[in-house]
């Protein structure tokens, strides 16, 4: 569904990654690796529509649907996290029991009234997954989604991928980490 | 239109809750109308001439202090990111968040401009060519102020200003006059038709600029 062809990305006249070609028809969970400074966030941005100006073809066969999730979560200090999810762009018409479902399942339910200016950094991560369940994205771009994650929460961000695979959406996400091979991964480094 | 919906609900309960959205640019608006008379003059025919001129500079400055709200904080934490890649229609995005911005920081100083009637002893008959000025020509001045806080996202704090004020002068010395026509007996209505045209010609103008403007943040 998702094509590019020989993308490239400069910024004051030195290309964070050239020629980068992939697809999305095989696979469907896609992990980008690589140095500090390779380009994975760059092309997430790309891909999710945030950065026009690149190089190259890049192509959808059909509708896309993104969810985007950077390293900024676009929470609002003075929102308590159920508002923050109620009201995040990203998601569908959703139901304050909707919500409470998945807080409950995320450990967060306790802290659903509480603004999200007082959560820690980890909180905060885990609040922008609540929006990964809630979300009917075809395509889902994450940045570095296991960063300040306990292992609980990791584990369960692993069954969301396998439940988002099986409606047949893809995601395509960052990490440092190399050592899992259940994914295909696409090594930023290799198009510096 | 969920999304419309959604993002004006979310503005307004984020204005509401942030109270230095809306109580600053009350408080210096008052404040400054007060101390008028004990700096300049308390006699009534010296402050009855200043009264149009001063109220409308008072206004175009206490809407400084809130400008820079619109964009800064969704720049910071990462909302524009989430807008840009929603591929929403984004000048509509832009719009909903100046109407709000305008509600709660121009609305408040329009109502109480009517005190000025006591403090700077402007004439009744001023008072409705004053009201209907502002709410013509504070739009128009939120509309400046979102595209200087667009250009100026990341830039020192007087970028925004010195940007916003040069635009508005027209606004200010309409605003102004249609005042000063009325107190003299003139028929003012040319002048908030022109005030009216400003802001039906550059609302579209604007908006397309914002959204320019943000996007060039991330190119």
């Amino acid at each position: 569904m998702l094509k590019t062809a020989n993308l490239s990305y400069k910024f004051d006249d030195k290309y964070i990654f050239s020629n980068l070609s992939f697809e999305t028809t095989n696979d469907s969970v896609f992990k980008l690796v690589g140095d500090n400074g390779s380009g994975k966030s760059t092309l997430l941005k790309i891909l999710s529509g945030i950065y026009k100006n690149y190089e190259g073809d890049l192509s959808f066969s059909e509708k896309k649907l993104v969810f985007y999730s950077g390293h900024k979560a676009g929470l609002k200090n003075n929102l308590s996290v159920r508002e923050n999810i109620f009201f995040d762009i990203r998601l569908p018409k959703i139901s304050y029991s909707q919500i409470n479902s998945v807080l409950k399942k995320l450990d967060l339910i306790d802290y659903s009234d509480i603004q999200s200016a007082y959560l820690s950094e980890g909180q905060k991560r885990k609040i922008n997954i609540a929006c990964f369940m809630l979300s009917t994205a075809n395509l889902y771009l994450l940045d570095e989604p296991f960063n300040n994650l306990d292992r609980k929460t990791t584990d369960l961000l692993k069954e969301i991928f396998d439940i988002k695979i099986s409606t047949g959406a893809k995601i395509i996400f960052s990490s440092h980490d190399r050592s899992n091979e259940d994914f295909s991964l696409i090594d930023m480094n290799l198009f510096n | 239109m969920i999304y419309f919906v959604k993002i004006l609900k979310k503005e307004f309960l984020i204005y509401s809750r942030k109270s230095s959205s809306f109580i600053s640019p009350v408080v210096f608006f008052l404040i400054s109308i007060s101390l008028y008379p004990i700096g300049i003059s308390n006699d009534p025919d010296i402050l009855k001439n200043l009264a149009p001129g001063l109220i409308w500079i008072t206004v175009l400055l206490s809407t400084l202090i809130s400008f820079q709200n619109i964009f800064a904080e969704d720049y910071e934490d990462g909302s524009i990111e989430l807008l840009l890649a929603s591929g929403q229609n984004l000048s509509l995005i832009v719009l909903i968040k100046i109407f709000v911005n305008w509600i709660f920081s121009c609305l408040p100083i329009i109502v109480l401009s009517m005190f000025s009637i006591f403090l700077l002893y402007l004439p009744i008959e001023g008072l409705k060519p004053l009201i209907i000025s502002l709410l013509i020509g504070t739009p128009t001045i939120c509309l400046f102020g979102a595209l200087a806080g667009a250009l100026s996202l990341g830039k020192n704090s007087i970028t925004g200003p010195a940007l916003m004020l040069p635009l508005s002068l027209p606004v200010l010395i309409l605003g102004t006059q249609a005042i000063n026509y009325s107190l003299n007996g003139i028929n003012f209505s040319s002048n908030i038709l022109l005030l009216t045209a400003i802001l039906i010609f550059l609302l579209p103008i604007i908006l397309f600029a914002s959204v320019g403007a943000l996007k060039l943040h991330f190119n």
